[in-house]
């Protein structure tokens, strides 16, 4: 470009590449030199610069309502406080009424109840007293529930002095039904609630097993021989210990005053412990009626041994169930 | 079929967006930073609405940029979006406090544009918008693409599905020529 000196503002490339700052730098030196003796050249650079600052806000303007357009119809991550609220109260209402309740009960316990409904109705009306005993076992369950955080997962947790109050409540409601006067239970009556019972998993016989002996020192030990379980048959046993070792399960104890009264009639024996089977999602959770030994509303974890066997250690005594009489998990 | 593109963070996915002219980039970023922005300029004597106007301004200048090839991703999207934001809002109340002028308040800080410069532009702006509206979609396209971001004519000619560069430079000068007989006519009008 020769004619620099002379008016270089009318060539329109040369104008457009000066406001838009493509021109090499040796040359915009040029340009500019022209610029500050021209006010011609000077006037066409500024009318350009206006031309391109207005095309630009233009462009800024039409992507501003763009965004506004899309914002509009974007739904804000930011929710309202009054919508934070009225969503807190909603959940508030939802638990307490799910308190109040009682929704959050395990669900196989409810099935469990309405097996046992099921089958006094099948079974005929029961005795005053028996029936007295089995409302008692079953409000039984509620205080073996609120055990903290020993219980298993999915219960729901009371206040420990509300359970200590209900189980004083139930004692003195379980010598009123004693007092009452019994009623024979007829033989074939019980056998069929034994076998009912133990079919659908409710209440099995824990077999005891004391493996306490004393040394030459006269000190308490454990006796390692009486620790093994019985050899048990190959075969059909094996299908439920695999399954069964997959579940969880826990054994809790009542004090043996506690057992329904149905039950006491149908123990076997003074080895047996009887024992009443909630089953969880998991596995199950045992409640043993026994004085052989105190828990204290704690819970300990079963132990599977030999083929057949699941076996709970409590201060060197070792309760014993035969996996075929207990729910296995599915 | 295009390759599906995996990215580290949100960040990376949003300059993505707007380098490829994506404007849900923005409104990603708008959405990110809104709070952080209100939050400013409600300390700093703004309002809620203030905060979206200035966050869209910072928005669109931080398109301008990645669009032109000149941001350098020296820190994150929203601590540049920030100090854009703090720049603007500056501008902003310093403009508010000469609006109602003390005496010796009236001559503008140097470097700053003089309420009738502002007025002027701003009626320029609207002729440009009026006559923008007179040309049709492609002209309107090929002149924000040259003269806002600046692309080279082989580029518009790419995203405009033009013959070749040289094909886009006959069709800018057209539509330049056309842009001006409408401005020129507005501002006759006027």
């Amino acid at each position: 470009m020769n004619n620099t000196s002379l008016h270089w503002t009318e060539d329109p490339a040369i104008l457009e590449q000066f406001v838009l700052g493509k021109i090499s730098p040796d040359h915009m030196n040029v340009l500019n030199e022209h610029l500050r003796t021209c006010p011609q050249c000077l006037h066409a650079v500024e009318a350009e610069r206006d031309f391109v600052r207005s095309v630009r806000a233009y462009g800024r303007d039409q992507l501003r309502v763009r965004l506004r357009e899309k914002l509009e119809h974007t739904p804000s991550r930011t929710v309202p406080w009054p919508h934070v609220l009225s969503a807190a109260a909603i959940v508030l209402v939802i638990v307490g009424l799910g308190i109040y309740g009682n929704w959050w009960r395990e669900p196989d316990l409810i099935q469990s109840e309405e097996q046992l409904a099921g089958e006094k109705q099948v079974q005929g009306p029961p005795s005053p007293a028996a029936e007295q005993g089995a409302g008692i076992a079953e409000k039984r369950q509620k205080p073996a529930e609120g055990t903290g955080g020993e219980t298993p997962a999915g219960k729901i947790t009371t206040e420990g002095a509300k359970t200590e109050m209900r189980l004083e409540d139930m004692a003195k409601e379980e010598k009123e039904a004693q007092a009452l006067p019994e009623q024979p239970v007829r033989a074939a009556d019980a056998k069929e609630a034994d076998h009912a019972g133990i079919q659908e998993g409710l209440w099995v016989d824990g077999t005891f097993i004391d493996i306490r002996s004393r040394d030459k020192g006269g000190r308490v030990v454990a006796r390692e021989e009486a620790a093994v379980p019985a050899p048990a048959k190959k075969g059909e046993a094996q299908q439920s210990l695999i399954a069964a070792q997959q579940g969880k399960y826990l054994l809790q104890q009542l004090p043996e005053n506690l057992l329904p009264m149905q039950q006491k009639q149908l123990r076997k024996g003074a080895d047996a412990v009887p024992t009443k089977v909630e089953p969880t999602r998991d596995g199950a959770v045992l409640t043993a009626y026994t004085d052989l030994f105190d828990l204290r509303n704690k819970t300990v974890q079963g132990e599977f041994s030999g083929a057949d066997s699941l076996i709970f250690i409590v201060d060197g005594i070792r309760i014993a169930y035969k996996l075929s009489s207990l729910p296995v998990k599915q | 079929m295009s390759p599906s593109i995996q990215f580290f963070n949100r960040e990376s996915k949003i300059l993505h967006l707007i380098r490829n002219g994506n404007e849900e980039g923005l409104v990603m970023l708008f959405e990110e930073t809104r709070t952080m922005a209100v939050t400013y300029i409600k300390r700093n004597s703004g309002t809620e609405t203030d905060a979206e106007e200035v966050l869209q301004e910072a928005v669109v200048i931080l398109w301008e940029k990645v669009r032109a090839g000149s941001f350098e991703a020296r820190s994150k999207l929203s601590t540049f979006l920030m100090g854009v934001i703090k720049n603007l809002w500056a501008r902003r109340l310093a403009r508010r406090r000469r609006e109602t002028p003390m005496a010796d308040e009236f001559d503008p800080p140097a470097g700053e544009e003089s309420l009738l410069d502002g007025l002027i532009r701003e009626e320029q702006v609207e002729a440009m918008r009026k006559a923008m509206s007179h040309i049709s979609e492609l002209c309107r396209k090929v002149l924000l693409m040259f003269y806002w971001e600046e692309k080279s004519m082989e580029e518009i000619a790419a995203d405009l599905g033009l013959a070749n560069a040289e094909t886009a430079k006959s069709k800018k000068y057209q539509c330049r020529k056309s842009l001006e007989t409408h401005l020129r006519k507005l501002i006759d009008y006027e």
